[in-house]
């Protein structure tokens, strides 16, 4: 059923690969519910769907059946160009790997959704700088990704993911390559910043210690939506 | 939009070494072939200038087909014709003009002072017009005036085949300046002067200009022409002329376009590389921007805008390199570049065709859009959760089977391209092959190169997985197999540029080739004499004949055994012309042999042919309007038609296209001329020709600035001018060749950049350099070897249609041979094209620091 304050519901959801002549389910209806500003963080083994489950939510890939809707829209009714205003304007992605233009600096990584939504540059990048700021990058606005640090890389790619002010974020094991040190201070300025700006944060790690920031874990295991735990426990890094 | 370019600058300033190469790569197909497509131009518009400048306020031209033209009861024919207005006669023959020991090659026009200027107008810039009265008087083009120095009323010497003859410079005119180019310099003389020494005072006209009533029409009076002169004479309209001109070199163009055209096709598979290894580099890039919420539309929008930029940059470069370039190979090597064309006649400026500017613009831009469309097809097939990975989507076998319809389309182009190459090359079954048929035979060809090139990535594919699952190959023949089934895509194209350049190479260079070895077999075959003595060291139709009374001098000088006089000219058989060989059967068989293939054997032909209407013709010619020995041939004749019985049909490789051979009594006796392009000499045994040589030099140099060859020297001779006719089109083809090698060079450094985390795997667990290499070589060796053997395949059916197109405008009977030089040329090009393509991979792999090839991003 479907409740105006589920910010992501998914209903019997199921995605399948089609490897060779044989179909792999990534996903076997699976069934979800995130609520406005809820932090929910999925869990799960290699191969058990975390990532399948997070693209289908950020519109970068379809489901094989069943219903998704995030922040109101129904996404297996959007054509591609409305996937695209979709990505734009209501997720923020936040990648494992960054993902930001080797060729542009900071300022200009962060600006880039909303130079994208054809607002002015100025405008763009006056915002992306008091993001970066927010974040503790008022001194790498310049530096290009070759020359910061992975946690520098990983708070750039959290403001941009902020920029258009989406109403979900999506991270894809944020702290996966980053060292402990620079883990804590990722987990801890994505979740306060995620709380302090009503975001629904959907967060996908392997890392129970980022997981332990979360309001709820969810698990999978092999497609399906094993158990949902509570946590909010005081997560520690070594 | 606007946002999205400043990511590309920042791209492209990151790579400049990329960037320069796709800009380049455009500018330079874009330079070639705008260049050459000028210089096309602009002979054709000094070819169209000449006639519409001779021609005047000539409204009709009127030609002899015939070497003895008309006489003046045609002339009067002709001006009596409802609708003419005036019409006046002319002769032109080329001369040399002797002015203080300089010796100036020019077209000397023979003109009726008094009527003349009824229908040709030019302006005297210095002295004065031809009078009635004038006889050894001239008149100059102003520019050639000016650039001898001669001053009005000085004499200067003309060569005619009666010997120098004095004229006067009385004037000097304007209103020819575009014939004043080297090659066509122009003097002007009473037409009786020419009549006296070439046509022994006959009253011989070769060209009649008409200038029409007001109110006539072109078409009513040219009908009427026709009618009245019965097929003798061609009728044209000065433009119809120029056509007719123009498309003599019609074959020459279009190989030079070729080679325009092959360095388009190189830049466009550089640019298809480089945009794939562009993409492939920003695959992340833009799948984040698209994650970020960049539509499809205008993704695909910015990328074909950026390809566009980069287009237009090259090709704006291209169009002034290929101005300039025109420009410095007009001025600086104008000899050799008009020497390609059949005629001389060179173009003193060069002419910026619009169409030609914007064509070549608009062509290197389309080809760099075109070119980068596979590489975004590409990048856009592919699941966006894929691109975004680290490690790039996963890679896919590419099928070995292509769907049916490209396997159809292969087929029939293929055969298609077979059948009509066949049909050219067979007489009678298409007499006389047009345009038409040569164009649509080089379209087939080029949409079975096409068809080819699209079925290659299967070949490639499937050879792979062949060589992968042969059990008893070695590893990295094993390994070689994979990268081809793996990288089919990559191969397939390399393949494909390689059969195209390939295949081109071997069409052009095959053509020419053919061309040579035929000229050097007539060169062979008709050098069984000891001396030649000319004007000209042409080999055949001399620039000035001379009189038959040099014969008889040559016979007195001692050690001369026999004098073959030999005359070519042209006799009209219906409206078309065919040539004439006019010899002295007797002597000209002492020296050199006619198989006869039907009638009269070798022995028997100087006392058959000597005295009566009979002559030989060459077995290309008797296909053509399938005759027999003892069919009539109706030839025309100054003094009207004449009937010729065939008395045999010979075989002379040497023979120039559809001829007929005639003794020279009945010639002279029929044509009314006297004249001998050159003469044949056979040495008494024992007499040494250099002593011959200086004699003829002293008996005859102060009449005749005669030329005397050995057939050593005229062999030399006519083989270097073979070869710098050739040498400029080679070197062009060759130009775009070195661009598709740049092309094959690049690929490869992209190949290596691209595996290099697999060849840096392979080398973390154990594979040595050597056996890397081993394995790229041997993948780009077979890859080399598809490409290369289709190539040879198609290009030699290129040779073949190609030459077909050359023999349209050339006088000898071109006989197809397998192009083997361009083969071992090919086999040449191939090798070391692919063993750059194989080392650069492999040595990069080498080089590469292994921790830094493993690292992800």
């Amino acid at each position: 059923m479907i409740d105006a304050s589920n910010e992501i519901f998914l209903e019997d959801v199921t995605k399948m690969f089609t490897r060779g002549r044989q179909q792999v389910h990534a996903l076997r209806s699976v069934s979800l519910r995130v609520r406005r500003g809820e932090f929910v963080a999925i869990m799960g083994p290699s191969g058990s769907g975390k990532t399948t489950l997070l693209q289908l939510i950020g519109g970068l890939d379809s489901v094989t059946s069943g219903v998704i809707r995030v922040a109101g829209q129904h996404l297996d009714q959007l054509d591609e160009a409305s996937l695209a205003r979709y990505r734009l304007s209501s997720v923020g992605h936040v990648f494992q790997f960054f993902n930001l233009m080797p060729t542009l600096t900071a300022l200009e990584n962060t600006a880039l959704p909303l130079l994208l939504s054809n607002a002015s540059r100025k405008q763009a990048l006056e915002r992306a700088e008091a993001l970066l700021v927010e974040l503790n990058l008022a001194d790498r606005l310049d530096h290009v990704p070759s020359e910061l640090s992975g946690g520098e890389l990983q708070r750039i790619s959290m403001a941009r993911a902020l920029m258009t002010d989406p109403p979900v974020i999506l991270a894809d094991e944020p702290t996966g390559t980053l060292d402990s040190y620079a883990a804590e201070e990722v987990m801890r300025l994505l979740s306060s910043m995620a709380e302090q700006k009503q975001k629904t944060l959907l967060m996908v790690t392997h890392d129970a210690k980022a997981a332990a920031y979360a309001d709820r874990i969810v698990r999978l295991k092999e497609g399906y939506l094993a158990t949902e735990d509570t946590a909010r426990e005081t997560p520690v890094f070594h | 939009m606007k946002h999205l370019f400043f990511i590309s600058s920042r791209y492209w300033l990151r790579r400049p070494g990329r960037s320069l190469t796709m800009l380049f790569g455009v500018a330079f197909g874009v330079a070639l072939l705008v260049s050459v497509g000028l210089i096309n131009q602009s002979i054709i518009h000094s070819y169209d200038n000449v006639v519409r400048e001779l021609a005047g306020r000539a409204q009709i031209e009127v030609r002899a087909i015939n070497t003895g033209g008309f006489t003046s009861k045609t002339l009067r024919g002709v001006s009596s014709i409802d609708g003419v207005h005036a019409a006046v006669p002319i002769i032109e023959k080329r001369s040399y003009l002797f002015y203080e020991g300089r010796k100036v090659p020019l077209l000397l026009r023979g003109v009726d002072p008094l009527t003349d200027r009824s229908v040709h107008t030019i302006d005297i810039s210095a002295g004065r017009a031809l009078e009635q009265s004038d006889h050894q008087e001239l008149l100059l083009s102003s520019s050639l005036q000016q650039s001898l120095g001669v001053s009005i009323g000085s004499n200067v010497e003309l060569l005619t085949p009666t010997g120098f003859i004095t004229y006067r410079v009385v004037g000097a005119f304007t209103g020819l300046e575009l014939l004043n180019a080297p090659q066509s310099r122009v003097g002007m003389v009473p037409i009786s002067e020419l009549q006296a020494s070439y046509f022994a005072r006959r009253r011989v006209i070769e060209q009649i200009d008409v200038r029409l009533e007001p109110d006539a029409s072109v078409a009513t009076v040219s009908a009427a022409l026709e009618a009245f002169l019965e097929g003798s004479a061609q009728v044209q309209q000065p433009l119809e002329r120029a056509a007719q001109v123009a498309s003599l070199s019609q074959g020459v163009r279009f190989m030079l376009l070729l080679a325009g055209f092959i360095s388009l096709v190189a830049a466009a598979y550089l640019i298809a590389n480089n945009a794939f290894a562009s993409l492939e580099e920003r695959r992340r890039e833009l799948a984040t921007l698209r994650a970020l919420g960049l539509g499809t539309r205008q993704l695909n929008t910015w990328l074909r805008l950026e390809a566009t930029c980069i287009g237009a940059c090259g090709s704006l470069l291209g169009t002034v390199l290929g101005v300039g370039a025109a420009y410095v190979l007009i001025t600086q090597v104008s000899d050799q570049l008009f020497s390609l064309y059949p005629l001389d006649i060179a173009a003193s400026t060069l002419v910026l065709a619009p169409l030609v500017l914007a064509g070549g613009f608009m062509l290197g831009m389309l080809i760099t859009v075109l070119a980068t469309v596979p590489a975004i097809r590409r990048f856009h097939g592919l699941p966006l959760t894929e691109t975004l990975r680290q490690r790039g989507p996963k890679q896919r076998n590419a099928p070995v089977c292509p769907p049916m319809h490209q396997r159809l389309f292969m087929i029939i182009t293929i055969f298609l391209s077979i059948i009509i190459t066949i049909v050219l090359h067979t007489d009678g079954i298409l007499v006389m092959p047009g345009s038409v048929w040569q164009l649509l035979a080089l379209g087939v060809i080029m949409c079975a190169m096409v068809s080819v090139a699209l079925y290659l990535p299967f070949v490639v594919a499937s050879v792979g997985q062949r060589l992968r699952q042969w059990r008893h190959a070695p590893i990295w023949l094993q390994l070689a197999g994979e990268s081809l089934r793996q990288y089919s895509a990559r191969a397939g194209a390399v393949a494909a540029s390689l059969m195209i350049t390939l295949s081109i190479l071997i069409g052009v260079f095959g053509m020419v080739n053919a061309y040579r070895t035929s000229v050097r077999i007539w060169v062979n075959e008709m050098f069984g004499w000891d001396l030649m003595v000319s004007t000209s060291m042409q080999g055949f139709k001399a620039d000035v004949p001379l009189s038959d009374a040099v014969g008889g001098a040559l016979k007195e000088i001692p050690g001369v055994a026999v004098v073959s006089p030999e005359r070519f000219a042209i006799a009209a058989l219906g409206t078309q012309a065919v040539n004439l060989y006019v010899y002295d059967m007797n002597s000209f068989l002492q020296m050199r042999q006619l198989t006869t293939i039907d009638g009269v054997n070798d022995e028997d032909l100087p006392a058959a042919l000597a005295g009566q209407a009979k002559i030989a013709i060459s077995s290309s010619l008797a296909p053509l309007y399938n005759l027999k020995v003892g069919d009539s041939l109706t030839l025309s004749i100054p003094a009207g038609e004449r009937r010729y019985e065939i008395a045999a049909i010979v075989d002379d490789p040497g023979a120039i296209a559809r001829a007929v051979y005639i003794d020279r009594s009945v010639y002279v006796q029929d044509w009314q001329e006297t004249l001998v392009d050159s003469y044949a000499l056979l040495l008494k045994p024992g007499a040494d020709p250099q002593v011959v040589m200086t004699e003829i030099d002293r008996t005859l140099g102060e009449r005749f600035p005669l030329q005397v060859s050995s057939a050593s020297t005229l062999k030399a001779h006519m083989n270097q001018r073979i070869t710098e006719t050739f040498g400029l089109s080679q070197g062009l083809v060759l130009m775009a060749v070195l661009m598709a090698l740049f092309g094959l060079g690049n690929a490869s450094m992209i190949a290596a950049w691209q595996l290099r985390y697999q060849l840096a795997t392979l080398r973390a667990i154990g594979a040595s350099v050597a056996l890397i290499t081993k394995a790229l070589l041997a993948e780009v060796w077979i890859t080399s070897v598809i490409g290369g053997g289709v190539g040879l395949v198609m290009g030699t059916l290129l040779s073949s249609v190609l030459l077909k197109s050359m023999q349209s405008s050339s006088l000898l009977v071109i006989d197809w041979t397998w192009p083997l030089h361009a083969y071992l040329l090919v086999a040449i090009i191939a090798g070391i094209g692919s063993l750059i393509a194989g080392f650069l991979p492999s040595s990069a792999a080498g080089r590469a620091g292994l921790s830094k090839a493993l690292r992800y991003d």
